[in-house]
């Protein structure tokens, strides 16, 4: 709602009178505030570790750190060292809002800087799907292949290599929506046993049979780990849910996980 | 169309430019577009991620970064990307996903799955190579599209095309358009006329003094939401427009994504239109086929006058067809056009155009005109044929689905038979031919 086209629903209402029900009102842009201007204070919350159990399925939390090999470490701290370089070297702060746009502009107009975007673009994937947590996702997926899981991606290109490397489907935003609903279908009947996806997955969608969420990479939204959590909640029988962060250590991806988990859905787990 | 991002505008006081290539620019252009069209032609055959590394690798500085890719837009457009010939994708991501389902819902624990193995059972199954079938698993997908052909024209004309493309990518953000032009040739204006119509812009057209005309075009974000299709038409209409030699064009544009309003001119750009090609309407050019296939007195053709109705407070209008009785009247010299022949009406075919347009062709109709006019209009406009009952100069053929040619002959028939007008005749009927030296 806070955002700039949805904020004009709210403003160009003719209610006196809102109510507004929101899962995940916290917002990484920092407009949560404006929720209290467009719809008003919050006058009930409660939190998912409250619901859990009765109305949400209970449910555990496990981050699992994994290591780079070493030639992935090795690539990864010479990348990051060249990108770090020109960041310093231009002044760019990544705490303010506008640092990253002015990194992508100021990387456009020189050599160095074309540079230091693709060494920033690489350390990056190295973090995100390295070959260590892929294999620990084969492990998950072996642990848990009685149960429905779905994967989540950062971006589409990792969650069709998990889709080729495991032989489980994707749903993506390229996925037409006949295949997409026949894909949900086997989910649920239990033809298939787990999904790949990045984001398509993260809201609207129930699948209530998902009762394991392998989050392989994600961004520093606390919005979208929620979300992502809230996919395997719904209740069903004595259904235990499970979500599985799994975090390439000793690289940036740590201080993404920390973002993210910053909710109280998540205070506590391991 | 090029994003915003892409082209060599600039935003200054309300106003946007662009800048023109400097002659060392379209030189280094010329030269990015032979490498661009060189590699395009070795790549044939390889798949669409392959080809986009390879125009993104070749060497540029960053200031040339926006050039190299507005002509790989442009490049891409000639491109032609297929999905590789294959067994469907979708029944072999079914097969293969359920079975890794059933081998690992098996697997006892500590196992893990076999790929390879499932590939090949399902590969066996479907009579494929296992490496067949893993590369049939997501064929559909964009990236794995191969390059089939590319039909490039050469860098000289490449360029040519990435300068016409930074008008036609402004103009697509452009609310209305004014445009002074002035033909150095007639039948320039025929021409521009006629491609409006073909496009099927929304546009109207008045006399400039002493001479040239104004044409004030709806842009596509005038719409209720702007639409690509009017937005190309409109971009496909420009070439006849810079064809017509001076031009000067003003633009009420609204801006990237913050719609942001800003004024665009463009002063005889001298940018050549790379198809040079003029278009006539299908529903035109069948119901020219039509006439010549009926057996009437009547010889069709396509019209090349313009009904000047500037001064009686109207617009210009542009006949589509001619129809002549035959025999007409002869020329007094051999080499000139026959006149118009008492038995000569011209039809314009208003199609789905909007009923406002009908209403001003009327109200003008009524005041009288110089040449017998038939306006051919779809029912859908709901519009009545007795709108021009009495009227002697023009009438109306109002079809439901289809152009009837007999029904539209009769109509001819009973305007001719009517005789002379009655009123004092409005409008100049302007005959527009190659080598006259301006319109009269």
């Amino acid at each position: 709602m806070p955002g700039p086209s949805y904020s004009l629903a709210a403003e160009l209402s003719l209610a006196p009178f809102r109510l507004g029900l929101s899962a995940t009102p916290e917002r990484a842009d920092g407009l949560t505030a404006r929720l209290e201007t467009l719809i008003g204070p919050i006058v009930y919350r409660k939190d998912i570790v409250e619901l859990s159990g009765r109305y949400l399925a209970d449910y555990e939390v496990e981050r699992i750190d994994v290591e780079l090999t070493e030639d992935e470490r090795r690539e990864y701290e010479a990348e990051r060292a060249i990108y770090l370089e020109f960041v310093r070297g231009q002044g760019i702060r990544f705490d303010h809002p506008a640092g990253f746009g002015q990194f992508i502009m100021r990387a456009s107009q020189s050599g160095a800087g074309q540079r230091a975007l693709r060494a920033y673009r690489r350390q990056r994937e190295l973090a995100l799907a390295s070959s260590a947590k892929l294999d620990y996702l084969e492990l998950l997926l072996s642990q848990h292949r009685k149960q429905r899981s779905l994967v989540f991606t950062q971006d589409n290109a990792t969650a069709y290599a998990v889709s080729r490397r495991f032989l489980i489907p994707v749903i993506t935003h390229q996925t037409k929506i006949k295949e997409r609903s026949e894909i949900l279908e086997r989910f649920s009947a239990g033809s298939y046993s787990a999904i790949a996806t990045s984001k398509v997955l993260n809201e609207g969608v129930d699948v209530p049979d998902a009762s394991v969420a392998i989050v392989l990479s994600g961004s520093g939204s606390v919005r979208e780990h929620v979300q992502r959590l809230g996919r395997v909640l719904r209740r069903q029988g004595d259904k235990r849910a499970v979500l599985y962060e799994l975090v390439s250590s000793r690289t940036n991806e740590s201080g993404t996980s920390e973002r993210r988990r910053e909710h109280s859905a998540y205070a506590g787990a391991g | 169309m090029l994003p915003p991002e892409l082209t060599r505008a600039r935003k200054r006081e309300g106003k946007l430019t662009l800048s023109a290539l400097s002659s060392a620019e379209r030189a280094r252009a010329c030269e990015l577009s032979t490498a661009l069209i060189a590699s395009s032609r070795t790549l044939v055959g390889s798949d669409r991620e392959q080809v986009e590394a390879a125009w993104a690798s070749l060497p540029t500085s960053p200031k040339e970064r926006k050039l190299l890719l507005g002509l790989t837009h442009l490049v891409e457009q000639h491109a032609e990307f297929a999905a590789p010939e294959s067994v469907d994708p979708e029944s072999v991501r079914r097969a293969v996903f359920g079975r890794a389902v059933e081998r690992r819902s098996a697997l006892a624990d500590g196992e893990h799955l076999d790929r390879d193995a499932v590939l090949a059972e399902v590969g066996a199954e479907m009579g494929l190579a296992p490496a067949t079938l893993e590369a049939a698993l997501y064929a559909d997908l964009r990236s794995a599209q191969r390059l089939q052909a590319c039909s490039l024209p050469t860098p000289e004309a490449l360029v040519a095309e990435y300068e016409l493309l930074q008008v036609q990518s402004v103009l697509l953000r452009s609310v209305r358009i004014e445009a002074e032009v002035r033909a150095a040739r007639p039948d320039a204006y025929r021409e521009l006329f006629r491609k409006l119509k073909f496009r099927q812009l929304l546009h109207r057209i008045q006399t400039l003094s002493p001479t040239g005309y104004k044409v004030t075009i709806d842009g596509p974000m005038s719409l209720f939401g702007a639409t690509t299709k009017y937005g190309l038409e409109l971009s496909l209409s420009l070439p006849a427009l810079l064809a017509c030699g001076q031009l000067k064009l003003k633009a009420e544009l609204r801006w990237g994504k913050r719609r942001e309003k800003l004024d665009f001119e463009l002063v005889n750009a001298g940018v050549a239109d790379p198809s040079g090609s003029s278009g006539v309407r299908t529903e035109v050019v069948e119901l020219l086929q039509a006439l010549h296939a009926a057996k009437s007195p009547w010889q069709a053709r396509l019209s090349d006058e313009l009904i000047d109705l500037t001064e009686e407070g109207g617009a210009v209008l542009v006949p589509d067809i001619e129809l002549r009785s035959i025999p007409m009247t002869q020329p007094a010299k051999p080499n000139e056009r026959p006149e118009p022949a008492e038995g000569s009406v011209l039809i314009e075919l208003l199609g789905y155009w909007s009923r406002d347009a009908v209403f001003r062709r009327i109200e003008a109709a009524e005041k009288g005109l110089k040449r017998k006019v038939l306006f051919v209009v779809s029912s859908r406009l709901r519009v009545s044929e007795e709108l021009l009952d009495g009227v002697e100069a023009a009438g109306l053929y109002v079809y439901k689905g289809k152009i009837n040619v007999h029904a539209l002959l009769r109509k001819v028939e009973g305007l001719v038979s009517h005789g002379h007008t009655r009123h004092a005749p409005a409008g100049r009927a302007v005959r527009l031919q190659p080598g006259d030296p301006e319109r009269r």
